[in-house]
């Protein structure tokens, strides 16, 4: 009868694992769709990050670039206003040639970025020149100066107002007609310089390392990626692969260009003067400069060049920057989650004790109330034995009494002597078989061998008449040191022994019993066996079960009963005593 | 000479009855019987002058036997004889067609005077009873099962014996379809809803359950 304790996966009843995914699947389906949403918006927005650093960068960038220029502009205006300048060109004077010398010299020295300054005369011969060579200053020889009529910054100066500069196009510098290495990028500024008369009477010239401000641009905001500088044709200018650059002026590299390597970005250099594009490649962004838009009031010259500063940023670097964020937005929702199920598991489980433990008394207080039915309808049956036996063998009896007194005094009246006799005989049987009928009565309402002989003999004696009547044999033993167990516990153990014994006539087809009543420690063991057919656990619930259960629990005893079939029934009781 | 037929499942109160009846020289026994189902064949081929019969026995009951007895034989005078003194055996013993009704706990010489009664043609009820009868007529004191048909009654108190349908329908030599019309009527009449409350209105009537099917006393 013992109640069932099955083991379920995590202590949860299947009916609480429906509740436990009622409880979680919604939360899980709406963190899923947080998750994603908010990773595509996070990612979005990290995308956004990157791109607009990309884009502040080269914008900065190529604002730098064009200070720079106008910055040196500048210079080369100044210094062409020189007094010395005019002195040198027009007077020859070599004492104002020796200060300009020892002023330019001090100006290379203390800028570092200028490669060559030149002073030309109108027919485009170089009059000073100071070459910054290996950190240190040269000026050049006058036997070494040589004519730069040809070359475009001279005759563009010399077509220009006061006031006016000339930059080139960022090239390499050529020396003695071949180019200079290791490569010198060169960026050319040329100035003309006028007399009071307005006419031109020299060119002032700048040899400018434009490898600064590249140092500068590849330097500056190193996570934005990778630096690329290409010209107005594409060709590239800086690249870290150094073995594509100067296409534009080495005819075996000539095809290696921007617009070969990634001609959708050069289609929209194209068309803007800056922007982004996102290919498969990576980010790139581009922003042009153009060295003319920093001379103010200066038209540029035609065929004037301007380049384009890029910084791609690969796709690896992107997917890095965006997961590595993230991770931890992802991590917490997915601890709480985690910590949800915890608590939802917790709550479920103690949902299952609770449920489990309220079954248990449910089953307790039906079976409580099958067991009072039962009661009530012993009860019944009771009264209506009693009934009978009033009726029938008491009532019938005392009619038939009455018959043969009737009988005897007809016959007596008559002087029938036999008659009256054999009346009185009749009577005398009648009657005892009335007081057989009160003793059996009697018994079954209360043993009187308990009463009178005690709970062993009593037992002993019923099993002997039990055994004598089913045709069974029977081994009975209890223990010699048997104390007084006063009233109530007599009456249970002999119910519970006579409701075994009725079982076992009924259904077990047992050949013999075995009873043992034994006391141990402040225990009293109570053991009824049979060699019968057993039974299956369907059906150890009966109600002569139920109620010897319920009569060693009112007395804090256990009952457990053991059986399967073909195995006989064993019924083990063990009572607490106290010793008197 | 009046012949007597004797229906009592007591061995005893029969012998105490022959005794009684055949210490008067005019009066036979000619046979006895422990149930209905004994002496409706007997009754019918010895066509006795009086027929004494208990009304509770095991198997049909002493109602049931009479009426098959007077479904045959028309002119069988029959004296009921019962512990039960309830007005409601009595009406319906005589409505079946009885010729008397006597307790058994009454004078046993009653029983004399009752079967020379009979035998002459007449009628007797026990004097007590025909007052109790006569007063309780009419006056709001009969027993609710007054309202019941004799047939009636007499499954009433089968069923509350604890018979199933089926068992009252082989008793009875009825189909079990017309025994379960009879129980809804008789629901219906006392206004019960199961077994249980009709057993209930049986106790509370004095009708017991006088018949126990199993003699078993097991708790």
């Amino acid at each position: 009868m013992s109640i069932e304790k099955k083991k379920y996966l995590l202590g949860l009843h299947p009916k609480n694992w429906m509740r436990f995914l009622i409880l979680t699947l919604p939360l899980l389906l709406l963190v899923a769709i947080v998750i994603s949403s908010s990773k595509d918006k996070e990612m979005d927005a990290r995308m956004g990050n990157i791109s607009h650093e990309g884009e502040h960068d080269i914008e900065y960038q190529a604002s730098l670039i064009h200070a720079e220029i106008k910055r040196i502009a500048q210079k080369l205006q100044f210094l062409s206003s020189h007094s010395h300048v005019l002195d040198i060109l027009e007077k020859h004077d070599s004492t104002a040639k020796q200060s300009l010398i020892q002023d330019l010299t001090s100006f290379i020295m203390n800028m570092h970025t200028y490669d060559q300054v030149r002073l030309l005369d109108r027919q485009g011969n170089e009059v000073i020149r100071v070459d910054s060579q290996n950190g240190g200053i040269h000026l050049v020889p006058d036997h070494q100066l040589q004519n730069k009529g040809s070359h475009a910054y001279f005759r563009q100066a010399m077509q220009m107002q006061k006031g006016e500069v000339f930059i080139s196009h960022l090239d390499l510098n050529i020396e003695n007609g071949e180019i200079e290495r290791p490569f010198k990028l060169t960026l050319r500024f040329s100035t003309p310089v006028l007399n009071s008369d307005g006419i031109i009477v020299g060119v002032l010239v700048f040899n400018y390392i434009a490898n600064t401000f590249i140092d500068t641009f590849n330097k500056s905001g190193h996570s934005f990626g990778e630096k690329v500088i290409v010209d107005e044709g594409g060709h590239y200018l800086y690249l870290t692969d150094t073995q594509k650059i100067w296409g534009s002026i080495l005819p075996e590299r000539a095809d290696f260009t921007l617009e070969t390597d990634s001609p959708e970005l050069w289609q929209q250099m194209h068309s803007n003067r800056s922007g982004q594009l996102l290919t498969s490649d990576g980010l790139f962004t581009f922003a042009m400069v153009s060295p003319y838009s920093v001379m103010a009031q200066q038209p540029a010259p035609e065929g004037m060049q301007h380049f384009f500063i890029i910084s791609k940023v690969s796709i690896e670097t992107i997917s890095q920057r965006i997961a590595s964020t993230d991770n931890h937005y992802t991590t917490m929702i997915i601890i709480l989650l985690l910590y949800w199920i915890y608590i939802a598991i917790l709550w479920l489980r103690s949902e299952t004790i609770r449920e489990k433990s309220f079954n248990e008394l449910q089953q307790t207080v039906s079976e409580k109330r099958f067991l009072l039915q039962k009661q009530i309808h012993l009860q019944e049956k009771e009264r209506r034995f009693l009934a009978h036996t009033l009726h029938d063998e008491i009532g019938q009896a005392l009619t038939a009494i009455q018959a043969y007194a009737a009988f005897i005094i007809k016959s007596a009246s008559r002087g029938m002597c036999e008659s009256v006799i054999s009346g009185s005989r009749e009577i005398s049987t009648v009657a005892s078989s009335m007081q057989l009928a009160i003793r059996c009565q009697l018994n079954d309402l209360r043993p009187a061998h308990l009463d009178r002989l005690g709970l062993d003999t009593a037992l002993s004696a019923m099993v002997e008449a039990f055994c004598k009547r089913e045709n069974m044999t029977y081994t009975y033993q209890s223990s010699p040191n048997l104390p007084l167990l006063g009233e109530e516990l007599n009456i249970t153990l002999y119910r519970i022994v006579q409701e075994s014994l009725t079982n076992i006539a009924k259904h077990a087809n047992a050949s013999h019993v075995t009873i043992k009543l034994n006391v141990k420690d402040t225990k009293l063991q109570l053991n009824i066996s049979d060699n019968g057919i057993g039974m299956s656990e369907k059906s150890v619930s009966g109600l002569g079960l139920l109620g010897m259960r319920e009569r060693v629990e009112l007395l804090h005893g256990s009952f457990k009963l053991q059986s399967s079939p073909g195995k006989g029934v064993s019924i083990d009781i063990n009572i607490p005593i106290e010793e008197e | 000479m009046i012949s007597v037929y004797l229906v009592d499942d007591h061995a005893a109160v029969r012998a105490g009855f022959r005794f009684l009846l055949e210490a008067d020289e005019d009066i036979e026994v000619i046979g006895e019987a422990s149930s209905g189902e004994d002496a409706y064949p007997e009754c019918l081929r010895l066509n006795p002058d009086v027929i004494v019969a208990d009304i509770s026995m095991p198997g049909e009951g002493g109602l049931a036997f009479m009426r098959r007895l007077l479904a045959k034989s028309s002119q069988a005078r029959i004296l009921v004889m019962s512990m039960h003194d309830d007005d409601t055996f009595v009406t319906h013993a005589i409505q079946l067609g009885a010729c008397g009704y006597i307790s058994k706990s009454g004078p046993p010489n009653e029983l004399l005077k009752a079967v020379r009664e009979i035998a002459a043609g007449k009628k007797w009820i026990t004097p007590e009873i025909a007052q109790q009868l006569a007063f309780n007529s009419g006056t709001g004191h009969e027993s609710p099962v007054e309202v019941l048909t004799t047939r009636e009654f007499e499954i009433f108190i089968l069923l509350s014996e604890g018979k199933s349908v089926n068992e009252i329908a082989e008793t009875l030599h009825i189909s079990p379809k017309t025994v379960n019309v009879h129980r809804a009527n008789i629901m219906e009449k006392l206004k019960v809803k199961n077994s249980v409350q009709l057993a209930h209105i049986a106790v509370k009537m004095g009708m017991l359950h006088m018949h126990p099917r199993d003699g078993s006393k097991s708790r």
